[in-house]
């Protein structure tokens, strides 16, 4: 396989939430995603914002930010209830 | 050590004003429990309620709490913890502690970011629960994902001394009736918005750090993590003291047996859970379960334990019923559960009965009637007026855990300022004994050496979940050094110690006499019957140690 097929292999994988329901709101993602990408943790400056909402306190809403999905896969490891998958991105085929 | 400053906001209630302040001092260093100390002792003619977070709050693995230095209204100078988001909301605000005094002249929530306070009037809230507290702040203040949420109820409006404060919904400042001080100050509840972020001096040793801890606790081969709380959270602790008979039943006049169904397995098969981490933490802190009117609430160790086993009551609705009207009021289910199990106890009153344990409740919030006047004034108040101090199972007005395995866990409440249980490791010394004899002075020695170091990494704020992970010096030094904190181990030696002696120094300001109960004495721990001149011998012994430079 030449250099150019691995990365484009690469780029077609991205990180997705696909369990938010999971989420027990220990935002390690978070932290680690805003490290990987920016060298500094933050809340602000993540691509990956847990959000209690509204109605149901008890439930979160995880966001991946779409223009970091594909830098982000190490987070499928971070994450210690599974609420991530790596899935194949679409758009990029 | 570099990391010398830090920086404080002081939020002056009078004044409706706020400053941000930067804090030096050797023991500061270290944050978390000696930052507030230190803090609370440089304020102490304020009477300041301190919320400190450590270097490592919301950077590490099970470093998540925050800790709040108070003296109660009764006077007992406090720590307590917290689990939630709020250490960490502190940490991206740029800040390593909130320095609240003062009294407003009318109710207030108070909006917190890097910047500084802003105070916003609490009409629209005063009375209403944590809850509905907590949802109005968040339709109307700070940043969603980025903060976190400090909320009263009706037990702190009404100063009452088991109130307690929510944090985000579930998690608490719980016992110390820390909620009954923000009432007295007319503070709601406050927000805390994390816009910032932190800068981190060595990213790639961090990023290193981060992995292996996380590889370390994912590892079943390490015992990091106390036994059991991966699966049960707290609730890991009522198999442990049903196992050895340490549960005290229908206020320690027996231990449970006949109440079966306070079984953890049980629970969790029974009632629809929802499990929750405070940040960082990577195995949930907290069990939720949801009840039929659509209430969530949280069961804890001290819920089911208080409330269920030492009121004596069986049922599970009864008990979840119970668990639910303090979590709407805002009370501490520990300091509740002491109060109602006297109550029961004098007036031969079984809370079993459909609804006698609300109606309590309900009186002592009306505050019409003599014993809930005295109630509400502290739990040593309520044992005067029944002339029966020594059947209180508190010391003064600080309840008891509810559990009783021998001396070090009497000893070891009777020493630390702090209202978690697990802070000392009193209990466990009792339960690794087996009953076989022990050196009173040994005993003690070995609970102040504890409690040095626990200090040392309540300082950190390392969760007491994960202390094994942390508890090698050599290895928290590793920890430390990325985030540019560079320690030596005699360094934290010298500080534990030196936060030691500073916080036996503020627990005994008041002068008030500690009374062990008589009760403690007339009914077998899981350990056997203890022998008051023994326990009071040890004491003595503490104290000559404490004094000791």
């Amino acid at each position: 396989m030449s250099r150019f097929s691995l990365v484009k292999c690469k780029a077609m994988l991205k990180l997705e939430a696909t369990k938010p329901e999971c989420c027990t709101g220990c935002g390690l993602c978070i932290i680690y995603a805003s490290t990987l990408l920016t060298d500094a943790p933050s809340l602000s400056n993540s691509p990956i914002k847990v959000v209690r909402t509204l109605e149901k306190p008890e439930e979160f809403s995880v966001q991946v930010d779409e223009a970091k999905k594909h830098e982000l896969l190490a987070i499928n490891e971070v994450c210690p209830e599974g609420v991530f998958e790596i899935v194949s991105d679409d758009n990029d085929k | 050590m570099t990391n010398d400053e830090q920086r404080t906001l002081i939020i002056d209630l009078t004044r409706h004003r706020s400053e941000l302040k930067v804090h030096t001092g050797f023991v500061a260093r270290l944050g978390g429990v000696a930052l507030g100390a230190s803090l609370f002792h440089d304020y102490y003619e304020r009477n300041p309620i301190i919320i400190a977070i450590g270097p490592l709050t919301g950077l590490l693995p099970y470093c998540g709490s925050c800790v709040a230095h108070y003296r109660s209204l009764s006077g007992d100078y406090s720590e307590n913890f917290s689990g939630g988001w709020l250490g960490a909301a502190i940490q991206y605000a740029n800040l390593d502690a909130l320095i609240i005094y003062g009294k407003s002249s009318v109710p207030v929530i108070v909006e917190i970011n890097d910047t500084g306070a802003i105070f916003h009037p609490a009409r629209d809230v005063w009375g209403k629960s944590p809850l509905e507290t907590t949802k109005f702040i968040r339709e109307n203040l700070g940043l969603p994902g980025k903060s976190s949420i400090a909320a009263i109820g009706l037990g702190g409006e009404e100063k009452l001394p088991m109130a307690n404060v929510t944090v985000d919904c579930w998690y608490s400042f719980s016992g110390g009736g820390l909620g009954a001080v923000l009432g007295k100050g007319k503070l709601k509840g406050f927000i805390v918005t994390g816009s910032g972020e932190r800068k981190i001096p060595e990213p790639i040793e961090y990023i290193q750090v981060f992995n292996e801890l996380l590889t370390q606790i994912k590892s079943e081969s390490q015992d990091t993590l106390q036994p059991g709380f991966k699966e049960f959270s707290s609730l890991n602790n009522l198999y442990l003291q049903k196992k050895v008979g340490g549960l005290p039943t229908n206020n320690l006049t027996n231990h449970m047996e006949e109440l079966t169904i306070f079984n953890e397995r049980i629970l969790l098969k029974e009632l629809p859970i929802k499990k929750l981490a405070s940040f960082t933490n990577v195995y949930p802190d907290l069990l939720i379960t949801k009840l039929k009117t659509g209430h969530f609430l949280p069961l804890t160790f001290d819920s089911i334990a208080a409330l269920g086993a030492l009121c004596g009551i069986s049922k599970l609705p009864e008990l979840l019923s119970l668990v639910d009207i303090c979590h709407q009021l805002g009370m501490d289910p520990r300091g509740t559960g002491v109060g109602l199990a006297f109550i029961a106890e004098k007036e031969h009153l079984s809370l079993n009965r459909t609804g006698a344990a609300e109606k309590l409740i309900r009186g002592l919030i009306a505050g019409k009637e003599n014993w809930a006047k005295d109630w509400s004034m502290g739990l040593s108040e309520l044992a005067r007026m029944y002339g029966d101090s020594g059947s209180m199972f508190a010391i003064g007005d600080s309840p008891l855990a509810p559990i009783h395995n021998g001396y070090g866990t009497i000893l070891s409440q009777y020493i630390s300022p702090s209202n978690n249980l697990f802070d000392s490791d009193g209990h466990l010394f009792d339960l690794s004994l087996r009953g076989e004899r022990f050196d009173d002075f040994s005993l003690v020695d070995s609970l102040i050496e504890r409690e040095i170091e626990t200090t040392l990494l309540n300082s950190l704020i390392i969760d007491y979940e994960a202390r094994g992970l942390y508890s090698d010096h050599v290895a928290l030094k590793s920890v430390l050094h990325p985030l540019g904190i560079n320690i030596t181990t005699n360094d934290m030696k010298i500080l534990g110690h030196t936060v030691y002696k500073l916080r036996h120094s503020l627990g005994t300001n008041n002068k008030k006499i500690k009374i062990i109960p008589e009760r403690v004495f007339q009914h077998p721990s899981s350990s056997g019957i203890l022998n008051k001149d023994r326990m009071d011998r040890m004491i003595k012994y503490y104290h000559e140690r404490s004094e000791e430079n």
